[in-house]
């Protein structure tokens, strides 16, 4: 027997799905607590004993493989230690070209926490002119200096980006053999010649050096376990790649990062617009039949790492509740991650989105998180509302359950305000572990939204993908 | 109401305005209900250009109404503002606007040395653009005809009258369902906790009175003097000269000062009436921040206000030293290159920020223009005759101190064909202080590198010609540090 099977490893979850003949299993499981690998294993063991130990007599036919890790290494700003390599001349460029965070005028304004030291951005000489002719050509003995530097600091990453690369690529790539030589990893900006400037292409390949390590890290234990499971090597596959090209960088973080959202597109999204409502993200797919593949957008500029068009909405299920100039509670535009996590998780102390929302009473929590969700939490998010409530602000003296019935309507009237800018003017189908609670409050807010598949839906969405092929 | 309806009040007000990035909801009866800002100037001259337009114009519902003039409630002339009368019932035919909505638009400047506003560009005081929702073509025929008239300017028009159609409509919409309540109950009471609560957060701040004093040239200078009382907010202009080089409006002064009060406090402050309502502002007609038609006011409107934000932390610091914010960079270094082949490059720099009591100063920032650094030297180069020759932060520009100042940029660009270059920057005879014993910062500088090598350094404002292989170098200003620098000993 040969097993299909999804995969889809978040931050803080990871989900499978696995189906032979009518059989399908299900699985979504806390990463802080189990390993995506010791969970994949306990799900061979208690599900599909068949596959593995002695004897074992079934084997996985095509597993698709998809992973949001890079999104929240940059989010968490948790990735490598890098260098970036520039054109001698413009070596803070990058730095500059970070728009604010800040929306307000302040005497400090806020650029978003850098991804590299200031210390290992390397100037070299070299200049190729905007025809793309070479004015300066690089010498390769500039590099003996800089690595001798990389090597005391133990970097192994390395991003280069120097000015027109797009049109001559010729000084980036004569960088990357002599630094490839010497066993650095290395991306170059003219892996994404389409990128429209210079900003885009660099911080494409910034990005994609700073998860590099951890992302592969991850894989390579992935495919220990899977690898003696399989029906052919090549069983296993990621936005059409096999798990070698994922292991070896071949395949770059963010475009494994897009297998998702991808499949998610290409199985569900392909006429109305789409809300996948995951536990650890919201993603907005605009659902018309569009080929094309567009720049994704993070704190750092446009990322060109081509995938089919989404968006990750503002509201996001950990979105965090603080104060306002207007009120004690309001919405921020920060997120939390799952560390500590909401309060119903009993150890973060900041309330979330997902907090409102799973005070309410037909709320249904999702495999995964139900098992994270506790007394003590619930009880500690009872007690933070109470508290918020009764807040010494002059005015603000409401039952507790009215405020959060406030903050649920403004936060339906938020996301359903976010809907209605990124296209979806009228209606839109939801799907995903939050989707019955976000239909809910997206309804109260006068805004049709329809449920149209079950929570696991990102596990068989690859499924399907993996059975396509 | 309770803080939490306010806040749903707001939220849903805010909402209506996410798709503009400069604008403003002002009620028949002069109340400001809403407004987001760009610029300081947006502060004070966006309700001024809704009230002027109203005024004159008589907005019915889904008039729109187009200006650029300063002397209107515009800030340059290169930001036209689009005034919208919104009635609030379904009827049909004419009925009185009850609510004016404007929004401006940013299109690019033209950086013209002049000694008038007209010399400066296509000056458009309040003029119909739409007449219950039809349009009136002669006046976007006239821009057309206008060689004067901003690159773009009639399709970012016309563009942003669908959007304020649009807006009205979906305005007008939640008003008729309910889930608009703005109702004379609601307004007022809205604001009058609007302005309670801002009476309640600077109760924390020290009251009294500060001064400033900021010399431009041997006979121009800002005086100020701030009064902080009971949650109330007085800068009184006195003494503040006429102007040889800069002039400002009194409503960009207003915003200025506005402005920069909030970010020193640190207050998101929804801005409207109630909030507004707590500032006083003098100034004195015919002195630099309230100077009279038809004075030039580009460089006053850009780099002057960043002077009327030095003036108001350094008056506020001697209030409350908590509230310390050396000076920031007040020049922006705006020039043009007007290339031989008829290509125009414009161009104005970021700069430092000052520093203060707990942090350094930000880097290579435009402290009071919400905009972000959105060049592209690849672009550039490929479409302008020129080849960057560096960009970077400007070394020790940023005064030196216990927090350092903020580093302006130096940038230098090698020209590969013949061009006009204008230029204007305000150069005060004091660079950008520091406090405590911090130290002043580099102030802004312009040089022409010859491809022979010689140099020549440029007066704030003029014109030249450059040539092929000649080399512009831009130096923007630092921020002045906070407390005495660490002594280092060797």
């Amino acid at each position: 027997m040969a097993w299909s099977m999804g995969l889809h490893i978040g931050e803080h979850f990871t989900e499978i799905a696995a189906q032979e003949s009518d059989v399908l299993l299900q699985k979504r499981f806390f990463t802080a607590q189990m390993a995506p690998e010791v969970g994949l294993n306990q799900f061979f063991a208690e599900h599909i004993k068949g596959l593995v130990g002695e004897g074992a007599t079934e084997k996985i036919g095509h597993l698709e493989l998809s992973t949001s890790l890079p999104w929240h290494i940059v989010d968490a700003h948790h990735g490598s230690a890098m260098a970036v390599l520039t054109t001698a001349g413009f070596e803070h460029w990058l730095d500059l070209t970070q728009p604010f965070k800040t929306t307000f005028f302040s005497t400090l304004p806020e650029r978003p926490v850098s991804l590299f030291d200031a210390e290992f951005v390397f100037g070299i000489t070299e200049r190729i002119n905007a025809e793309g002719h070479i004015e300066k050509l690089l010498d390769e003995a500039e590099l003996e200096f800089l690595c001798s530097k990389l090597e005391l600091h133990q970097i192994k990453n390395i991003a280069i980006g120097f000015l027109h690369a797009h049109k001559n690529d010729v000084n980036e790539t004569r960088a990357l053999k002599y630094l490839e030589a010497k066993g650095y990893n290395v991306y170059i900006s003219s892996q994404f010649k389409d990128a429209p400037n210079e900003k885009a292409r660099f911080w494409t390949t910034i990005l994609n050096t700073y998860c590099r390590t951890l992302v592969n890290e991850k894989l390579q234990k992935i495919s220990d376990i899977l690898t003696p499971l399989l029906a052919t090597p090549e069983a296993v596959s990621t936005v059409g790649h096999s798990l070698p090209d994922a292991i070896s960088g071949r395949l770059t973080p963010f475009a494994l990062a897009s297998a998702l959202t991808d499949s998610l597109s290409n199985n569900f999204a392909r006429v109305s617009p789409f809300l996948y409502c995951g536990i650890e993200d919201f993603i907005y797919l605009p659902g018309r039949k569009i080929e094309e593949r567009t720049a994704m957008r993070t704190e750092y500029g446009p990322l060109y790492q081509l995938a089919k068009p989404f968006a990750r909405t503002m509201m996001q299920p950990l979105t965090t509740l603080g104060s306002h100039f207007l009120s004690p509670i309001a919405f921020r535009t920060d997120v939390l991650t799952f560390d500590p996590g909401p309060i119903v998780f009993g150890r973060g102390m900041t309330p979330t989105f997902f907090d409102l929302l799973s005070t309410r009473p037909n709320f249904v929590a999702p495999a995964g998180a139900l098992e994270k969700m506790n007394e003590r939490g619930r009880t500690r998010l009872n007690e933070n509302m109470v508290a918020y409530a009764r807040s010494s602000s002059d005015k603000m003296n409401i039952p507790a359950d009215s405020l959060i019935s406030s903050l649920l309507q403004i936060g339906g009237q938020k996301l359903r305000d976010e809907l209605i800018s990124l296209g979806a003017t009228k209606e839109c189908q939801v799907a995903g572990p939050l989707a019955p609670a976000i239909a809910e409050i997206l309804s109260t807010a006068g805004y049709k939204a329809q449920v149209v598949a079950d929570e696991f839906i990102a596990t068989k969405s690859l499924l399907i993908s993996g059975l396509k092929k | 109401m309770n803080p939490i309806d306010n806040l749903k009040f707001f939220e849903k007000i805010s909402s209506l305005f996410s798709a503009f990035g400069r604008a403003t909801l002002l009620t028949s009866d002069h109340e400001t209900l809403f407004l987001k800002y760009e610029t300081l100037a947006d502060i004070g001259t966006l309700p001024q250009s809704a009230e002027v337009s109203h005024k004159y114009m008589h907005l019915q519902d889904g008039d729109i109404v187009l200006t650029n003039d300063p002397y209107s409630g515009g800030t340059i002339l290169s930001s036209p503002t689009l005034v919208l009368g919104v009635g609030s019932r379904l009827v049909k035919g004419a009925t009185p606007a009850e609510f004016i909505m404007a929004s401006r638009l940013t299109l690019e400047p033209q950086v013209a040395p002049a000694k008038t506003i007209d010399e400066e560009g296509l000056r458009i005081p309040p003029s119909p653009l739409y007449i219950r929702g039809e349009a009136n073509n002669a006046i976007i025929d006239a821009i057309k005809s206008l060689p004067q008239a901003p690159v773009g300017m009639v399709e970012a028009i016309q563009a942003e009258c669908k959007r304020l159609l649009a807006f009205r409509d979906r305005f007008k919409a939640q008003i008729v369902s309910g889930e608009l309540n703005l109702s004379r109950a609601q307004i007022k009471s809205y604001l009058h906790d609007c302005e309670h609560e801002f009476r309640k957060r600077v109760e924390e701040f020290r009251e009294g009175t500060g001064q400033s004093e900021l010399h431009i040239g041997p006979k121009e200078q800002i005086k100020l003097r701030a009064e902080v009382h009971e949650g109330h907010f007085l800068f009184d202009f006195a003494g503040t000269s006429p102007g040889e080089s800069l002039f400002m409006t009194d409503s960009a002064t207003m915003g200025a000062a506005i402005g920069t009060v909030l970010s020193i406090l640190r207050l998101d402050a929804p801005l409207n009436t109630g909030v507004l309502s707590r500032f006083e502002i003098k100034a004195p007609r015919g002195s630099m921040v309230n100077s009279a038609f038809p004075r030039p006011l580009y460089l006053g409107h850009t780099d002057g206000l960043n002077l009327i934000a030095n003036a108001v932390s350094l008056a506020l610091a001697q209030i409350d030293p908590r509230l310390a914010w050396s000076a920031s960079g007040p020049s922006h270094c705006s020039y043009e290159l007007r290339f031989r082949g008829g290509k125009v490059f414009w161009d104005s720099l970021p700069v430092g920020g000052g520093a203060t009591p707990k942090n350094a100063g930000v880097n290579a920032a435009f402290v009071w223009r919400r905009l972000n650094l959105n060049e592209s030297i690849e672009q550039n180069e490929l479409t302008y005759p020129m080849q960057y020759v560096n960009v970077g932060l400007r070394a020790n520009s940023g005064g030196a101190g216990l927090r350092g100042g903020g580093s302006g940029i130096a940038k230098a660009l090698r020209l590969l064909e013949d061009a006009e270059l204008a230029w204007q920057f305000v150069s005060p005879l004091h660079k950008p202080e520091g406090l405590a014993g911090g130290k002043s910062a580099l102030g802004p500088e312009l040089k022409v590198k010859r491809a022979d090598g010689s140099e020549i350094d440029l007066a704030p404002t003029g014109r030249m010609t450059l040539q092929k292989g000649d080399q512009l170098i831009v130096l923007s200003p630092g921020g002045g540090g906070f407390g005495a620098p660490p002594v280092t000993t060797t």
